[in-house]
């Protein structure tokens, strides 16, 4: 079993005990569970819905299950196979010189907009609920704030290879992947099928890649990109182009090393 | 992008840096709007100094192929070489082959042809 599905089903394992304990908990403190009690606040803080007390265990086992559930699919399910890959011969380096390679992986122009377009929307809902409500309208900010960062972080990457090795940052700074060249086992042009190899677009994490350990895939588009394999198996797909010439320098320095 | 330096070689490092950059314009692997590296960025990856990348960067300004904006860094504003130039060189460097002539001697020629 790879270290990913390791995490996967023991993170399953913790969701489904804490929703089991929050099932419990609510239980033992609506009983008797046919009474009916608060189940709606309005924005004042007085309550405006009222339902039977087993609602807050249902929904607690419902909302924790689902999740834990779908960490075990997860988990469990096969992930694509390897399949034919090609490594280029190393750049040809003569003593002394030194190689570097840059290329990104951009975000798309509309993306872009609607990082920017939510960003402010976010912020202008944030000065108005704080205005009106106090700090305690914060909490609701949480969500919105998470996808917005989740969508920033899904493109604009720029990968660098050379003598140190392979960097893929965002140009927010974070994340990054740095994979020092001693740490590297293989290199090779993939041709990436975003679907079928990663479940969409983005930033990705896959559990069981080819390599035999977890897979992050930083993919804007189909088709060729460059993957870089470490020694424990864990591996980064990024999808730039020119991928070839960035393995070609890469092979140059982990053949040195 | 493709910088291959040798920090021993004759020509400085930020001419090599320039003209290889320039290079990739003009063979069209360096499309018009790309966004070069970071100087800083680029002079780590490198192991060169910061202000060398930079020379490099205002260089290529001054030959046109590069618009330095702040806070955008470096951009690609020259276009891929006309065919034309593709072409003469393909038939330059076949000549050149036929003709036994090494590659030193033929960039000598071509810059003597230029004036430089």
């Amino acid at each position: 079993m790879t270290r990913g599905r390791r995490i996967l089903l023991i993170a399953a394992a913790i969701v489904a005990a804490v929703t089991v304990i929050g099932v419990v908990v609510a239980a033992a403190a609506g009983a008797p569970l046919d009474r009916t009690v608060v189940i709606h606040w309005g924005l004042d803080g007085q309550p405006n819905g009222w339902g039977p007390a087993w609602t807050y265990p249902l929904l607690i086992g419902a909302t924790g299950g689902f999740l834990a559930v779908l960490l075990l699919v997860f988990g469990l399910i096969r992930y694509p196979a390897a399949r034919a890959a090609a490594t280029p011969p190393a750049l040809p380096l003569r003593e002394g010189e030194i190689a570097v390679w840059t290329g990104t992986v951009p975000m798309p122009r509309w993306l872009l907009v609607l990082v920017i377009a939510l960003g402010v929307l976010i912020a202008a809902l944030g000065v108005v609920l704080v205005a009106t409500l106090g700090w305690r309208g914060l909490p609701a900010f949480i969500g919105p704030v998470v996808i917005l960062l989740a969508l920033a972080v899904s493109g604009d990457y720029r990968a660098t290879a050379g003598p140190t090795g392979f960097t893929a940052r965002s140009v927010l700074g974070w994340p990054a992947f740095r994979i020092p060249v001693s740490d590297i086992a293989r290199v090779s042009i993939v041709e990436v099928q975003a679907m079928r190899d990663f479940g969409g677009w983005g930033l990705r994490w896959v559990p069981a890649g080819p390599g035999g350990g977890s897979r992050w895939g930083i993919v804007s588009r189909q088709g060729e990109g460059l993957e870089v394999v470490r020694r424990d198996g864990r591996s980064l797909v990024v999808t730039v182009g020119d991928a070839a010439t960035a393995a070609a320098v890469l092979e140059a320095y982990a053949a040195r090393a | 992008m493709l910088v291959v330096v040798d920090p021993g070689a004759r020509t400085p490092v930020f001419a090599q840096i320039a003209a290889q950059i320039a290079a990739q314009v003009a063979a069209g692997s360096l499309a018009t709007g790309t966004r070069l590296p970071a100087a800083r960025e680029l002079a780590g990856s490198l192991g060169a100094n910061v202000h060398t990348v930079l020379h490099a960067y205002q260089q290529l300004r001054d030959e046109g192929v590069v618009e330095l904006r702040r806070g955008r860094g470096a951009v690609i504003i020259g276009a891929p070489a006309d065919e034309d130039v593709h072409e003469a060189v393909r038939r330059a460097v076949a000549a050149a082959r036929d003709s036994g002539l090494s590659l030193p001697t033929l960039l000598s020629l071509i810059r003597k042809e230029f004036g430089e």
